[in-house]
């Protein structure tokens, strides 16, 4: 770029500001380049960068005047902190507006997606109400079963030894022994069925517990995933 | 450089570089004087000077040479003020931290 280009360029880009300061800016690099000779032409050239910067470095110190405490100069130039914040500022809102707007999406699917889930679970509830509940019923029904069953045989057991030990006394002892023995038997029964019910309260149901707990995560985990 | 320099003090350089010359002086010329103690661009100086000569700090003629009119800068009284107050404000500044540097104790 020529001298007489980079003149007629930096004329061209300083139209917006008033009549005065263009006068005196160009008259100011005019004379600048004159005063340096021919000779230094091409390195002012290339110090100057380019019509651009000057043009930008003089309408800087007009805008200055308003507010003079905000830039600064130095030896690159104007700088003005206040811009420099205020467009980092301006990043950090549109970062978070983004995140916002993402999460907004996320959050529209994820309630979808929970409605979704809702509907199917009202639409399918009568096939697994009725096996859940047909699940729980024999659940409940073994136990109280067994429950009652034990009960059942303390008693049958307890009153067949009372009879066996009444016949001792009145003198048949074999069938004293006979009933007696059964008696025990059936106590031994009952005893064995305290010990499964107990079993079945004890280990089974946490375990069926645990179990039902785990397919409940594991859906709920592999939704998430999906989610993500 | 690694030290910014501060409008206040880009502000002193210059006038000060300007009080030297009793007749004035001109762009290209303090630029070049400018440069013997600061590097700055030859963009940075213009706005410098507008401003000072918008704040009567220095004053500004035209003077036939060579055939065209060069455009001469040469300090005021409010400026030759100013350059006083910056003087004493930097000698305050730097021997504080000349002191801090070399391990001294400040007053």
């Amino acid at each position: 770029m020529s001298r007489e280009e980079f003149m007629r360029q930096l004329e061209a880009l300083l139209t917006d500001i008033s009549e005065e300061e263009k006068r005196e800016a160009l008259s100011y690099y005019r004379s600048y380049f004159e005063d340096a000779g021919e000779e230094n032409e091409e390195r002012i050239l290339k110090e100057l960068e380019s019509p651009e910067k000057v043009a930008a470095t003089i309408k800087a110190d007009l805008g200055m005047e308003q507010s003079p405490e905000n830039g600064t100069y130095t030896e690159h130039g104007y700088e003005d902190e206040r811009f420099e914040q205020k467009q980092t500022v301006d990043l950090k809102k549109k970062a978070g507006q983004g995140k916002q707007s993402s999460r907004s999406v996320y959050d529209e699917n994820r309630t979808l997606k929970i409605i979704l889930i809702v509907a199917v679970v009202i639409l399918t509830s009568p096939v697994w109400g009725g096996l859940l509940t047909g699940f729980l019923g024999t659940v409940v029904g073994i136990t109280v079963g067994v429950i009652a069953a034990a009960g059942a045989l303390y008693i049958s057991g307890g009153v067949l030894l009372g009879i066996g030990i009444g016949q001792f006394a009145v003198g048949s002892v074999a069938v004293g022994f006979a009933l007696a023995g059964a008696g025990m038997i059936v106590w031994a029964i009952a005893v064995l069925l305290t010990v499964f019910g107990v079993w079945v309260c004890g280990k089974a149901v946490p375990w069926i517990c645990n179990i039902l707990g785990r397919l409940w995560r594991s859906i709920f985990h592999t939704m998430r995933k999906q989610q993500l | 450089m690694v030290f910014n320099t501060g409008a206040a003090l880009l502000d002193a350089i210059v006038l000060a570089v300007v009080c030297k010359e009793k007749e004035g002086t001109y762009g290209y010329k303090i630029t070049q004087d400018v440069r013997q103690a600061i590097e700055v661009s030859e963009s940075t100086l213009y706005p410098v000077l507008r401003r000072l000569q918008k704040d009567d700090c220095l004053e500004v003629y035209d003077m036939e040479c060579g055939g065209r009119n060069r455009r001469y800068y040469k300090i005021t009284d409010k400026g030759s003020a100013q350059l006083n107050l910056y003087r004493t404000e930097w000698v305050n500044y730097s021997s504080k931290i000349t002191t801090l540097f070399s391990g001294g104790e400040l007053a």
